[in-house]
């Protein structure tokens, strides 16, 4: 180790903002502690390594330019290329993305892919522009962004208020900035392109499918069946909807739902599908579902059930609501929605928590396959990409779950060591050059 | 202006019940931006331009 105990010289980096990032950060801490983390990686892993701002001209429709700001934080390479999404949003800044880049690296780690963390967007707010002047925005930050980005080097991804449209027209603009022998070669630029486009099959399935896994993982590894086992889940989206999904397959049964709508409950069980079509035809919401009955928005987590699902959004079990959680396995399909005191209370009674780094990292792991695919000239079948994401998933969930039992620690300190931990190996085995 | 606040841009935010610390959210499953991507038409909220040359712009 002796390249690494050389005296890093002081830097004025901004450390990435507290706030949101306030449970990672934590996290992060603990898992340092806990693996006795040399002091030199982590004034590593502590900043970014580089953060990219670039101001950029777009002619809007009525023929007036404007001045866009587009970010790209790229947190830590140590295991691979740059990883993580673009979101367009007026809040969207520096901090923003340096933050969520640092999130990214441990994600990415974690998942055991060879990738580090990235995150980035553009300050706007896409409600006020046309398609036609969202593409030229998309296809002028693209360009400024020139060879910040690239397929071995740092691979976007879409995030919020982006999509797999905004990714085929990066895609399309790196591409052609390219020499034309070298064009089709460049196509994994990024990940989350339709399917017809270069895009995985099944992505969009990816991230509620590997919520479910984690949690037919943990019943295995209990020996426990999932029939009849009754689950709640908070958030109908895309984890959320897929996750229910399967598990019903197997025979679990749905007994509650929450989004941004409301509540509802039925215990003798909710049909997914009868629900997701309900929701379709009704402005995405689940209320007023007539097979359940409304329930009052307090009550949700107080539902009698054996696996709660939060999949929605951040701080939803904290230690104002964490004593009346009934259910014995936590799966975070959704980031950060259990905080710290939350979490305390939950292990203290004896409720196993699945983290969102390993539960919802399904989705980072299908961006891994498209990528594969691209690289690689293949075209996989959906049967292919689920078999796949089972293997991988399997691995990771093993190695938390076997990690935590060894060590005697929960679930989620266990995962950042693990990540972590990968992410020490690589400098140890390297070195800091020069 | 909190930095990670997506919830002021949503189209549930008023009546959202998942949650009441709507100045803390960075992800949300159910985020929805309002009007995304719809006819330019209805979201452009831009002043007509008088015709100019293209070169004065540069």
């Amino acid at each position: 180790m002796a390249t690494l105990t050389a005296e890093i010289k002081k830097r004025s980096k901004k450390a990435p903002v507290r706030g949101m990032m306030d449970n990672v950060m934590e996290q992060f801490e603990t898992a340092a502690n806990k693996i006795n983390l040399h002091p030199n990686i982590k004034k590593i892993l502590s900043i970014t390594n580089n953060e990219i701002i670039v101001n950029f001209p777009v002619k809007m429709d009525n023929g007036d330019v404007e001045i866009f700001t587009g970010y790209r934080v790229q947190h830590n390479n140590a295991l691979g290329p740059y990883k993580g999404g673009l979101r367009y949003h007026p809040t969207v800044d520096i901090d923003a993305a340096r933050a969520l880049a640092m999130w990214m690296t441990w994600k990415t780690s974690l998942a055991g892919l060879p990738y580090g963390g990235g995150k980035g967007g553009i300050k706007l707010d896409p409600s006020k522009y046309s398609q036609g002047e969202l593409e030229r925005i998309t296809r002028r930050f693209t360009f400024a962004l020139a060879d910040n980005i690239g397929p071995e080097h740092d691979i976007p991804a879409p995030d919020v208020n982006t999509n797999s449209q905004t990714m085929a027209w990066m895609a399309d603009t790196y591409m052609s900035t390219r020499p034309p022998a070298e064009r089709t070669a460049n196509q994994h630029v990024v990940t989350g392109k339709p399917a017809g486009s270069g895009g995985l099959e099944g992505r969009d399935r990816a991230t509620g499918y590997g919520v479910y896994l984690s949690i037919k993982f943990w019943a295995e590894k209990n020996n426990e069946s999932l029939k009849d086992k009754r689950f709640i889940v908070q958030g109908f989206g895309n984890v959320g909807y897929w996750a229910a999904h399967f598990l019903e397959q197997d025979g679990a049964k749905l007994v509650a739902v929450q989004d941004a709508s409301g509540s509802i409950r039925n215990s003798s069980g909710i049909h997914v599908e009868d629900l997701f079509n309900y929701s379709k035809a009704n402005n995405g919401h689940v209320s007023g579902f007539p097979e359940a009955f409304d329930l009052d928005n307090e009550k949700f987590f107080r539902t009698e059930c054996d696996i709660c699902i939060p999949a929605a959004l951040g701080n939803q079990i904290t230690k104002d609501n964490a004593k009346i959680i009934q259910a014995r396995l936590i799966a975070e399909g959704a980031n950060g929605p259990t905080n710290v005191e939350g979490e305390k209370i939950l292990l203290e009674r004896g409720i196993t928590i699945i983290p969102d780094i390993l539960c919802n990292s399904g989705g980072v792991v299908g961006s891994y396959f498209e990528w594969l695919q691209n690289r690689s000239g293949e075209l996989w079948q959906l049967d292919e990409v689920m078999a796949k994401l089972h293997k991988k998933l399997k691995e990771s969930f093993d190695k938390v779950y076997d990690y935590a039992t060894v060590e005697g620690i929960d679930m989620r300190t266990a995962a950042y060591c693990i990540a972590i931990q990968r992410i020490e190996k690589a400098y140890i085995q390297r070195g800091i050059f020069p | 202006m909190n930095p990670f606040n997506i919830c002021p841009s949503c189209s549930h935010s008023s009546t959202c019940v998942l949650t009441a610390q709507k100045d803390k959210v960075w992800s949300c499953s159910e985020y929805d931006e309002a009007h995304l991507f719809d006819d330019a038409s209805e979201t452009t909220k831009q002043p007509k331009r008088e015709d100019k040359p293209i070169l004065e712009l540069a």
